[in-house]
Parts: structure tokens; sequence; C-alpha cells
């Protein structure tokens, strides 16, 4: 059976731009009301601002005249203020009215100011729900496909750029064709000739400052180039700093890194020096233009066309032109943003589900948990199987352990059981159910995991063991802590069971962790429990007590165990030995023990053990952490997710 | 069309807002992420920019002068007005000719002015562009430098602060941090600077144009500073929440898209979606509340500004009209001296915020800059001479923390060119007698003697030089299988790679490969298998001929012809060489010259294999209860 391809093949007709772009504003749809009152503040702000510029210029335009005409010589200001003087009185009256526009300018700063963070907040707030839901439900195989890191990325920064661009398409787009407008409508009133003016610099302008984003665009791309290459060679120096150390490489190292240095310090130059020549260049612009327009003035005041006052409404107006004018370039550049990260977002959000769930799936029915593969074959490429043809069976309440060698497929078996991912032939049946026939969260309920990398999140002890159960109690917590034989160390924890774990919070060491993953696979409270090399950071005494535990507390679960001591595959039930794939060996441990083949080579050398377990507890060292090469992937994703720290709504 | 279904649902139905309760930012141990400023970290910071103390002094001399410069155009305005407004009021003359001889000349006046403007700005803008030039290249200098000091640094620390730091936290160091310090020495000096200049410069020419106008609006200066102080304190606590808020919003999510198997397996969509629904509501509703209070902060500063001027239109009316000052220019002038005069004051608010978020950063390159390596060579330390190979540990007790010893009383003797077998149960301590070994820490008690000399007394180089070291994650380097193998030399030529290869055996493996000895190692040597690797990490080592040979065998299984390769080259790679190897097989183990058995961090026996076995102890019982289970001898 052909795997339906993950992505929707994504036609380049269906794709295109203008697609996107109809698909980004249809994020604005929940949050349209918001939108509106945005633009109306906006829409108010802008009329008061003009208006504002108006009133300054009739107010000059007052002092003027009365200035002119000279009539009385008041004693002092105040007298003059308070007195009946036509001069006075009128200079207040255009002075109240400027009060008033800035009261109003004040409230409508205020209500943009909030508008404007709620119209950002609510809309990223749905599209985030959407892609979190997405990235949760999609399946496994998409997690497979794109790296964790990007991932993130995705969910993080490609969401803040269409974000980012929804508000600049809708409010910035506004604002300038409604300031330009407004100006120019402003100048009119006064002269003709002074809008036409205004007008003549704003192609050159726009050509200029659009033509200098392009110009600068590679010049960024390449700082940041070689900005990575930077990262990448201090993560691959922190992760081989035993092999540098060891070879007295450091002052290699250092030339190295000195050499990417220099690169980057001179591509830093390289931009500054045309940033540095750009703006003579706008600069020059933007002053023959507003020259050219004083000079008007000037002239226009003496043939009696224009008054004093309206030379600073020319120089407001010019400058608020060609200073939203400006931002062209930007939302010209965040569209080419946009666009690339909304191609990536779409990717995510229109993604199938990798493993569908049928039309008709009911609930798993109850039973003992027997589970039987039939003829499975499974790759996570479909083209290269990594599971050839397995066929078991196994009835309810029984305890089979697989083993085989790194990379024969254990781990795959029994993802497949929770229907992580779905075999291309064959098929699974739990007490006599097709898995694929009902429903995931019927069948997920009924099988837990402890999985070989124990993952444990930044939450509370607590909450980490009733992980799969939340609003539990506390007792069931700690019984199921104490089967893991967590109770211990748990109760020596500062703030026992709610201490905080992770990143931010407390560490354990290894064997800890591993045993609060078997606490939270017991709270589960399965019909089938998978225990993927769960006890392999527990030191051999603790291991032989969680099992004499998990032996008392999972009389009718079935377990799953894939195990590298031999005293836990001793007592399992039926012990599967996997190969490159294949099922080769099938029975009891004594039975394989006398049987000539893999299982007894794999037993020899399993002298001693594994080395995973750190004595070290808290200060796992540098080296054992960077065993697991994803270590290091995920530290230096989430050292870039943390990074961009800056709170979202912040200008 | 998912999303759009999803979209439709979460306007139809009352499901979770977007605004929630915002959050109540409590104290955690966590790093600063806000650090005001205070004379000794300024004194941290000037230390790197004095190498540059001419660049930005020059800087800010060009500065000055440019920002006077740019300051004249009020002047240049007045004066327009002033020839314009007179000509107006000035009665016309009657004969026709004379108006327009004296219209010309006010014109001609006119364009006098503008084009000594014209000269003005421009030198203006050219000084302005020589400024950005000597600023930013100063601070991307400082940069340049604080970047390899900082990497330096990491090279020199020991291995126990890579033990102790976490990983992302190192990370972070040398990505955001310094990138945080950026904004300080690139721009953040720059526009502290300008727009100090700027408020200086506006002020003392308001003051020459019109004392009395500068006089009426100074009073407005400390309402000013009180709003700023009032606000600035609590904009900041607004934004710290906004950016823990969201700090936990985005940790929320990385973490759930990290731990997906995790979430698949518990079923834990919907409770997910909720929690993540509730942290995205705080978000939003500190997001909200800090724009409320800079919605409140930002007009104010408005207001004050407009009552500046009120004052001045009205005040300066009087003035004008009274003929106290001679023309209306001259209140236009003040007039746009005191907008300049507020600019600088409106931006200041979210300047100075992200100012202490650099400062945190700043403040921890600096801490990491100024750490002490525990390791490090004595000052009175010699080079070692050529050694035959000769180790022993005297008494040797050590741990990652020395309050929790994983060494006991570690005392043995290696001869040279004896292979040493360390083996013992999981934690037993064997990876650490080879960590002293390299001298990655020091043992709390007891010494290490390489050829009689303590490893203490010599310095590192030196003692590296002659050491080699080959661990189970086979780490190479990003670049060629060439630069990888002359890792330890890198004079070494091709030819003489491939002679050592030729001599160790792995040669055919590494010309097997698509490029052969240029082939590109991908990030970790991801695109080369298990067995390649290891022979190209004892390749390595082989060239770089050591006295001392550290090795920790892989666990993981290779195919049956590469492991023999594998066994091959790792016989001839030992040969003449002292030999540690924290031993994964069972050939290893029964080949060596001494084996030392480990448990719990004490040496609990020690011999050959043959002599272990004989004594019938520890060793021999997991030896015969696991190999002779069956009877049969193993295949070694």
């Amino acid at each position: 059976m052909p795997d339906p391809p993950l992505i929707p093949a994504a036609r380049p007709a269906d794709l295109n731009d203008r697609y996107l772009l109809r698909w980004m504003f249809r994020f604005l749809r929940p949050v349209i009301g918001v939108a509106v009152s945005a633009c109306v503040s906006l829409v108010l702000w802008i009329g008061a601002e003009i208006l504002t510029v108006r009133q300054t210029a009739v107010a000059v335009n007052t002092i003027e005249r009365v200035r002119v005409r000279h009539v009385v010589q008041p004693p002092n200001f105040w007298a003059w203020l308070w007195s009946d003087a036509a001069e006075a009185v009128g200079l207040e009256r255009v002075v109240l009215v400027l009060a008033g526009l800035s009261l109003a300018m004040a409230v409508l700063t205020y209500l943009r100011e909030v508008v404007n963070t709620k119209l950002s907040m609510y809309k990223v707030f749905y599209i985030r729900e959407a892609v979190y839901d997405q990235l949760q439900r999609v399946g496994l195989r998409f997690h497979d496909q794109i790296s964790t890191g990007e991932l993130i990325n995705r969910a993080l920064s490609d969401l803040q750029n269409v974000r980012a661009f929804i508000n600049t398409a809708v409010l910035t787009t506004l604002e300038i064709v409604l300031i330009v407008g407004g100006y120019i409508v402003l100048l009119l009133t006064r002269t003709p000739w002074a809008a036409l003016l205004a007008l003549a610099p704003l192609p050159v302008w726009l050509w200029y400052t659009v033509r200098f984003s392009r110009r600068i665009r590679p010049a960024q791309e390449a700082v940041m180039r070689v900005g990575d290459r930077n990262i990448s060679l201090i993560t691959e120096n922190i992760a081989g700093v035993h092999v540098v150390k060891a070879f007295a490489a450091e002052p290699h190292e250092i030339a190295r890194y000195s050499r990417n240095c220099d690169r980057f310090l001179r591509r830093v130059l390289q931009r500054i020096r045309m940033f540095a020549n750009y703006l003579p260049v706008v600069r020059g612009i933007s002053m023959a233009a507003h020259l050219a327009l004083f000079m008007l003035a000037g002239v226009l005041i003496i043939k009696r066309v224009l008054q004093p006052g309206d030379i600073l409404m020319l120089g407001a107006a010019m400058g608020a032109i060609l200073g939203r004018l400006q931002q062209v370039a930007g939302i010209n550049e965040q569209y080419q943003n946009a666009i690339v990260s909304a191609r990536r977002l779409h990717e995510v959000l229109a993604a199938r589900p990798t493993v569908p769930v049928a039309p008709d799936a009911r609930p798993l029915p109850p039973g003992p948990g027997a589970v039987r593969f039939e003829h499975v074959t499974f790759g996570y490429d479909p083209a290269r199987p990594v599971l050839h043809d397995i066929t078991f069976e196994v009835p309810g309440g029984r305890t089979v352990a697989l083993v085989g060698p790194t990379g024969a497929g254990k781990t795959t078996l029994v993802q497949l059981l929770a229907r992580f991912y779905d075999p291309q032939a064959g098929r699974i049946l739990v007490d006599g159910t097709d898995i694929r026939s009902v429903t995931l969260d019927s069948l997920r309920t009924q099988i837990a995991f402890v999985f070989q990398e124990t993952y444990l999140f930044s939450d509370s002890v607590a909450a980490n063991i009733a992980y799969g159960r939340p609003g539990a109690t506390p007792a069931d917590v700690e019984f199921a802590s104490r089967t893991a034989q967590a109770h211990e160390f748990v109760a020596e924890l500062p703030k026992g069971y709610e201490t905080v774990l992770g990143e931010r919070g407390a560490s354990l060491s290894g064997g800890q962790r591993q045993r609060l993953a078997i606490a939270r696979a017991l709270f589960a409270r399965p019909r089938i429990l998978v225990l993927d090399d769960a006890t392999a950071a527990v030191d051999p005494e603790t291991e032989e007590r969680i099992h004499g535990g998990l032996r008392a507390a999972l009389r009718d679960v079935t377990v799953f165990v894939i195990a590298h001591r031999l005293n836990t595959v001793k007592r399992a039930d039926l012990v599967l030995v996997l190969e490159s794939g294949r099922l080769v060996q099938a029975g009891t441990h004594d039975e394989l023990m006398q049987a000539d083949g893999h299982y007894r080579d794999i037993a020899a050398v399993q002298l001693y053990g594994d080395e995973q377990f750190d004595a070290e507890g808290e200060f796992a060292s540098h080296y054992k952490r960077l065993r697991d090469p994803r270590t290091l992937a995920a530290a230096r994703a989430g050292a870039a997710a943390a990074a961009d720290t800056r709170p979202e709504a912040q200008p | 069309m998912t999303l759009l279904a999803r979209l439709r649902r979460r306007l139809g139905r009352a499901g979770p807002r977007p605004l929630g309760r915002p959050l109540e930012l409590v104290p955690t141990d966590d790093e600063p992420q806000y650090r005001p400023i205070d004379r000794a970290l300024l004194r941290r910071m000037l230390r790197w920019l004095r190498p540059y103390a001419r660049q930005y002094f020059l800087g800010i001399a060009l500065g000055v002068v440019m920002i006077v410069l740019e300051m004249q155009s009020p002047q240049f305005m007045r004066a327009i007005i002033n020839i314009t407004t007179a000509f107006v009021a000035a009665p016309a003359p009657d004969d026709p000719a004379a108006a327009a001889a004296a219209e010309h000349a006010a014109i001609r006046r006119v364009a006098g002015l503008i084009g000594l403007w014209a000269v003005v700005l421009t030198t203006a803008v050219l000084l302005q562009r020589w400024a950005i030039i000597v600023m930013t290249r100063a601070g991307e200098c400082v940069q340049f430098d604080l970047r390899r000091a900082l990497f330096a640094q990491l090279q020199r620390l020991s291995m126990s602060y890579y033990d102790r730091t976490k990983l992302g936290r190192i990370i972070s160091r040398c990505t955001s941090d310094v990138n945080a310090l950026r904004d300080i020495n690139v721009w953040g000096i720059d526009t502290i600077i300008k727009n100090v200049l700027i408020m200086l410069v506006a002020g003392a020419m308001l003051l020459k144009t019109e004392a009395r106008l500068f006089l009426a609006v100074v009073g407005l200066a400390p309402l000013l500073f009180a709003a700023n102080v009032y606000f600035r304190r609590r904009i900041s606590v607004a934004w710290q929440v906004a950016r823990e808020g969201w700090t936990r919003v985005s940790t929320n999510l990385a973490e759930n898209i990290t731990g997906v198997r995790v979430v698949t397996a518990f079923n834990r969509q919907n409770w997910n979606l909720e929690v993540f629904n509730r942290l995205q509501g705080m978000n939003t509703a500190n997001c909200v509340r800090a724009a409320r209070l800079n919605g409140v902060y930002q007009p104010t500063l408005q207001l004050i500004g407009f009552a500046g001027r009120a004052v001045i239109l009205l005040y300066g009316g009087y003035l004008a009209t009274t003929g106290a000052v001679a023309g209306v220019g001259a209140v236009v002038a003040a007039f746009l001296y005191w907008d300049l005069f507020m600019g600088p004051i409106l931006t200041f608010g979210n300047f100075h915020n992200q100012l202490m978020m650099a400062m945190a950063g700043a403040e921890r390159v600096y801490d990491l800059l100024d750490l002490e390596p525990e390791v490090r060579d004595a000052p009175d330390a010699r080079p070692l001479p050529p050694i035959a190979g000769h180790v022993r540990f005297e008494h040797v007790t050590f741990g990652y923390q020395p309050d929790r010893p994983v060494l006991h009383d570690i005392d043995f003797t290696a001869e040279p060119g004896q292979t040493i077998a360390l083996v013992g149960a999981t934690g037993s301590g064997k990876s650490s007698v080879i960590a002293l070994i390299a001298r990655f820490y020091q043992p709390q008690r007891g010494r290490i003697l390489v050829d009689g000399h303590d490893i203490r007394g010599v310095t590192g180089e030196s003692l590296h030089r002659q050491m080699g070291l080959v661990l189970q994650t086979n780490f190479l380097f990003t670049g060629t299988v060439l630069d990888n193998i002359r890792y330890a030399r890198p004079t070494a030529t091709p030819a003489e790679v491939e002679q050592a290869a030729r001599a160790l055996g792995s040669w055919d493996a590494i010309a097997a490969l698509p490029r052969g000895l240029l082939t590109e190692v991908g990030e970790r040597g991801a695109n080369m298998s298990l067995g390649q690797r290891q022979l190209i990490c004892f390749t390595r080592a082989f060239l770089a001929d050591p006295r001392i040979f550290l090795l920790d065998e892989a666990t993981s299984a290779v195919d049956s012809v590469t492991e023999q390769l594998v066994q091959r080259s790792l016989t001839r790679l030992v040969q003449g060489r002292t030999t540690f190897v924290v031993a994964h097989r069972l050939s290893t183990i029964v080949g060596a010259d001494c084996i030392l058995v480990l448990d719990q961090g004490r040496i609990i026996e020690r011999g050959t294999h043959a002599e272990l076995l004989a004594h019938g102890g520890r060793y021999a019982a997991l030896y015969r209860r696991f190999v002779f289970h069956t009877g049969a001898a193993p295949a070694d």
C-alpha cells in the first residue's frame, strides 16, 4: 500500500504568492472587529494630527496679523492675556483649539496603542493555537521529516513574520495612504503649487529607497550566513571540547574562529559602508525637497499668497510624507519575508495527519491486552523497510522482551503498537481488534510508554507523574512514584512533589529521570506497558527493586520490554530476538540459551553492560551529555528560541 | 481547509478567550533579564571601548559639529520668515518699478538664505556619513574583540565548566548575549550621545534665540523628568512581565514539539492545548497591560510637549505683538527648538528598556570572560620532555563535585607500552580515570605522574601533544576527512596522511569514501557509518603518534567486516603505546596486559585475564556466570 504523501503535493499554481497572500489575510477573520476599530482610531488620529499641523500654522499667522496691526501696548503678559484685547482673544481661541486637538491626540494615541496591541495579539492567538494543535496531532512521521529546531522556528519566527506583515499590510499601508493623501489635500487648500512641488520628489525617493533595500539584502544575508557559521563553529567546538583539549588544538581552533570573525567583520563593515553611502543620498533628496518648498513658500509669502505660518505647515507636511514613504521599502521587505514564512507555515497547517482515523472508528473494546502482529512490514521510508514480515502473538498479561543490536528495529516495533506509525503491510491486533479501526484516543490511553530518552516537562514532579491523567490525587501520584522507586529521592527534593523540573528547575540524574518516567507510565494505568530501555541509567540494585514493584503492580498488564541487561530479559515470558528488522528467534531465555544463535552471542557481549548510567548525579558530565547527538541540536534550538524573547507586542 | 474550519469553529463557540489574566511576576533564580546600569558595569564596558577611544572621540566630535549645523535650520526659517513678513508689512512703494525691484530684492535675499542653508545641511549630511562610519566601525571592532575573547576564553575553561553549565546557556552566551552587547557597543552609545547632544544643543539654541521663551518653558523640564521617572520603572516592569510571559509561551511550545512522542503516547493534546491557550491568554493580557501603560506614558509626554508649545505661542505671541522680539520668526524658531528638544525624550522610554535588556546580556558575557579556569598551567609549569609512557596514579581521589568522590584512592602503575583495560559496572568510574589522565580534571587528593613528572607541573600543551584520545562519540569536525585526520598535526601533507592510514590499515576504508580524503564530513559526521568514523578517529590518533593512548571503546555494534578492520587497526594503533581502554569488548579485555576491575570508584581486582580467572574473584564470577552459562567459550 503506497503511503499518501505527507504534505499535499503543492501544485505551483496552488501555492503561488497570491494564494499565500489571500491565505494570510484569512487570519484576520476572527479578529475583524478589532481590526476595524484599529483602522478607525488610526483614521481619527491622522485627522487630528493634520489638523494640529494646520492649527499651528494658524496660530503663527494670527500672531503675525496682530503684530502687524500693533494696536495696544499692554503693561505685561498676564494683563495682556486676560484683557479683552481682540488680538489676545484671537490667539487664545486658536491655542484653545490646539489644546483640544492635543487632548484628542492623547486619547487617540492611547486607543491606538491598546487596540493595535489587541489586534496583533488576538490574531496571533488563533494562528498559534492552530499551529500548536496541528503540530500535536499531525503525527510523528511529520516530526521525523522536519527537525525539531526547524519546527520551533516555524511556530515562532515564521509566525511572527506573518503576523508582522498582516499588521503592516493593513495598518501601515492605510497610514501611508492617509498621511500622504491628507497632507497633499492640506497643501492644496493653501496653494496647488506647494502640493505639486511636494509630489515631485516622491518617485525618486520611492525608487531610491526601494532600490537600496533590494541592494542591501544580499549584504545582510551575507552577514547572516557568516554569523551562522560562527555559531556552528562554536557549537561544534563545544561538542568536541574533549577532542580539542586532548589534542592540544586550542590555538588551531582559535585561529579558525578568528578567521571567520575577520570575515564577519569585513561583511559587517561592507554593510555599514552601503548604509553610509545610502544615507547622504536620501537625506540629500529630502533636503532638496524641503528647501525647494521653503523657497516657494518664501516667494509666495512675498507675493502675498501664503502667510508665514504656512512655512511651518509645508515643512511638517514634507517631513511626514517622506518619512512615511520611506516605510514602503520596509513593507516590501516584510512582504518578501512573510511570503517565505507563509509558505512554510502553510506546509505545517496543511499537512494531513499521518495516521488517519477511520470515519467509523469505535473505541477499543476492553480486553486482557493480547497483542498480535500479522506479517507486519514497515519502513520510515517505505522504500527501505526496517521491519520485515513480523508475526507473533502475545496473550494478555504476559511480559515480552525484545533484544537485538542497535538498529535492529526494536523501538520501531513497539511504536507501531500505539500507531505512532502505520505499517505498510500486515496488521496489528489488540485483543482481536485491528488497531486501525479504533479511535486513537482509546488506543493510546491503553498503552503507556517509557521511552529510551526520558523526556520530562518543565513542570512539577507531581504534574509530570500525573501526565497521562491530569487532575489525580496526591496519593495516586505517590503510589506510582513508590512503585517506580522514585519516592525516596523525590521526598528529598527541595519542595518534594511540587519541585519544578527542567531547564528552569531542578536537574535530576539520568536514573532519577528514568524512574519518574516509569512512574508516569504506571500512573496512566495502561493495558499494555512499553519499557524501551527504561532502566538503562538506573543502577542494577534499584533496577531489581523497580522490577519487583512492577511485577506486583502490573499483574494483568501486557509488558513489552526492550533491555540490555540479561537479568531483565531472563524474567520475560517470551523473548523476541530481532536482527536487521527480522524476527530471528523467539522463545524463553532458557530455550534460547540452549539453541545456537544470536541470542547466545548477544548474551556474551552483555558482560559489562552499557555505559549509560551517570554516577555523577546532578552533574551529568559534559561528555556523557553529548553522547546523544540530539542533545546539542536541541540545546542550540533552545538557545535560539530563547534568544527571541523580546515581548511580542514591543514596538 | 482545516485551518479555516478551525478558525470558524473558534468564532462559533465560546472557546478560550484570547485575553487572559496577566502574569504576576515572582522572583526566580533564573538569569536576570534586566540590569540597571551602574558604575561597575560601566567600567567593565569602557575597558573594551578604550582601544578605540580615538575613534569614539572623533565620532563624538563629528556628531557635535553635525548637530550644531543641523540645529541652524530654525534660524534659517526665522530669517526667511522675518525677511518675507517685513517685506509684506512694509508699505509698498507707489512706483510699480520700485515695487518690483523691492520684491526682487526680497526674493533674492530668500534665495541667498536657501543657498546658504543648503551648504550648511550638505556639510552636516557629509559629516554624518563620516560619523556613522567612524562610530559603527569602532563598535563593530569592539564586538570583534569581544567575540574572539569569548571564544578564546571557552578554549581556556576547564571541563568542569562544561559539566556544570547547561549547553543552551553556553550557546546563548555566544549568540544572543553577544548580540545584546552589540546593541550597546554599536548603536547604544551612538544613540545616547546623539540624543544628549540634541537636547543640549536644542536647549542652548532656544536660549540663544530668545532667552525669555527659554525661561518660560524651562519650568516644564522637571515635570518631564518626573513623568519619566514615574513611568520608566513601571513600564520597565511591565515589559519584563511581558517578556517572561512570552518566554513561557515559547518554552511551552518548544517543549511540546520536542516531546511530541510523549504527548502522543499519553494522549495529552486537548489538555496541552488548554494549558497553552492559558499561557497565550496571559501573554496577551501582559502585552495589553504594557500597552495601556505605554498608552498613558506617551500621551503624558506629548501633553507636556504641548504645554511648551502653547506657552511659546502665547507668550511668544505677546512678545511679538508688543515688538519685544523682532518678527514672528523668532517665535517659530523657538517653537521648532522646543520640538527638537522633546524628540529624544519621547523615544527614551523604549530605548531605556532595550538598554537594560542589553545590559543583562552584557553582564553575563563579562562574567564569563572573568571566569578563571580550574585546571590551568601552574605559573612555573615546564614543558613535558619526550616521554616513554610510564603512568602512575598515586592514591588519587576525585569527584566531579568535591564532596561526592567517584574515585577513591586509586593507585596503580602502567609500564610503557602496556595496555590497561578498565572494566566494571556502569558508573564505577572507568571514564573518570581516563579523564584524569587527560588532565581534564584535577584530582582532589593524590597525584598522577607521567614518566615521573607530576602532570600538574607541566604545560597542558606539551602533555596533550604526547597523548591521543578516541571517545565513544567518535567526534569529527565539519570539514574534510583530511582535515580531521591531521587535526593534531595541521602541517601533515596528504601523502603523509595516506602513509599513516596505510600503516594503520584504514586506508582502504577511507579511499572507499565518495571523495576519499576530501570527503566532506557533515555536522557531527552524520553522513558516515559508525565504523568509518571510528577508523578516521583512529587514524587521527595514529598520525598524532602519541605515547599515551586513551580509548573509550564504542558499545554499538558494527557489521562484522568493519568490526574486523577496526580490531586490526586498533591492534596496530596500541602497539608500543601505553594504552588505557574503557573496554566493552571481551577480546580487548582478554588481550590486555593488565585489567583493573573497578567497583564504585575503587579498584577491587587487578591482573591479567588468566590471573583474575585463577584468582576466582568478582571478575571470574561474572565471566563464568555470563559467558560459560551454556558451557560455550566466547568467540574471541
